[in-house]
């Protein structure tokens, strides 16, 4: 993961201009950040993996 | 009288860095530490140029101990430090009050002793399933609950209203150390013929998932509650059954307040 990766992500988490951008050419938006097209994906698998794996309250409920 | 330490509660949202108020993100810039939990890598980093100061609770998560050992110990972590005198602030992706053990424990033992301890809100999961999937809890009512407890325990459930189940991916697991979603198959076809019981097979029911990048689509999967069995779940994965028939008016109610079932479905069809 590099921090080019996270302000990319950062920038289109926060501003539509930059998600409609990215949408409609990823590789040229991910050249302005300094990255590559196949980065991104490889970031983007990593990402939903974590995500899957952290959940923040995991089953506490049952014993609520 | 209150004590020189604080805690202030905060919710990252579930989109990094796109979700947090403004209000939690300045809550996270000012703070003297800042505990927190967030799903991924790019969060921290992000977390990261907010403060410097930072505690990562989730090193705390062990496969070896239950987790209701480590949300104690979060707790006690957060605690500590708003007793050593620190402004503290404790970010958790989503709502910080939902689906959150440390952060309501934490609030009610700082108050017991003195300290000033509260929560701001955040967007939850389920702030994002409304908006993605189109619906308003409102319109028919919503129960809303983790999975595993509704299939565990014995109450009433009104199938005239949404019903929300999270952690679908998890259902049946009461060990509180399973951290893998291969599990649930059985369970799940357990759920499926209960639910069979009040909705027909062919009844649609949504696998959903939101988004951490507004890049990714949210995954809102429609499947006959017949094939849930077959469904591919993960931690994430919640599932959405909408109702299944309109709710009856209720005559003898109507009856005493005065109004005719008449009168309600003229207002409606204005």
């Amino acid at each position: 993961m590099t921090d080019k990766m996270t302000d990319m992500i950062i920038e289109i988490n926060t501003n539509p201009q930059a998600t409609a951008k990215f949408k409609k050419n990823p590789n040229s938006s991910a050249q302005e950040f300094g990255l590559n097209s196949l980065e991104i994906e490889s970031t983007l698998d990593q990402q939903a993996e974590t995500s899957n794996k952290n959940v923040k309250g995991l089953m506490l409920t049952i014993h609520s | 009288m209150k004590h020189i330490g604080s805690l202030i509660v905060v919710g990252t949202g579930i989109q990094v860095a796109g979700d947090i108020t403004v209000r939690a993100r300045a809550q996270i810039s000012q703070a003297d530490i800042v505990f927190y939990v967030v799903p991924d890598k790019i969060s921290k980093q992000w977390l990261g140029t907010l403060n410097s100061n930072l505690v990562d609770l989730s090193e705390l998560y062990s496969e070896e101990k239950s987790r209701l050992v480590t949300y104690n110990e979060m707790t006690a972590a957060i605690v500590n430090a708003v007793k050593n005198g620190h402004r503290v602030c404790a970010a958790f992706y989503g709502h910080p009050g939902v689906f959150v053990y440390a952060s309501h424990k934490a609030i009610e033992q700082l108050k017991e002793l003195g300290y000033h301890a509260v929560m701001e809100p955040g967007i939850s999961a389920e702030d994002c399933l409304f908006a993605d999937v189109g619906i308003d809890p409102a319109k028919t009512g919503c129960l809303s609950m983790e999975a595993t407890q509704f299939l565990f325990y014995k109450r009433n459930f009104d199938p005239h209203a949404l019903i929300v189940l999270w952690q679908i991916g998890l259902i049946g697991d009461h060990t509180l150390k399973v951290s893998q979603t291969n599990q649930y198959h059985y369970s799940l076809e357990i759920l499926t013929n209960y639910l069979l019981k009040y909705y027909p097979p062919q009844h649609q029911v949504i696998i959903y998932e939101a988004a951490t990048i507004a890049i990714l689509p949210a995954r809102i999967e429609y499947r006959s509650l017949s094939d849930l069995p077959s469904a591919n779940l993960t931690a994430i994965s919640t599932l959405v059954i909408p109702p299944a028939h309109e709710a009856q008016l209720n005559g003898e109610i109507l009856e005493k307040l005065g109004i005719t079932e008449t009168e309600i479905k003229k207002v409606l069809s204005e």
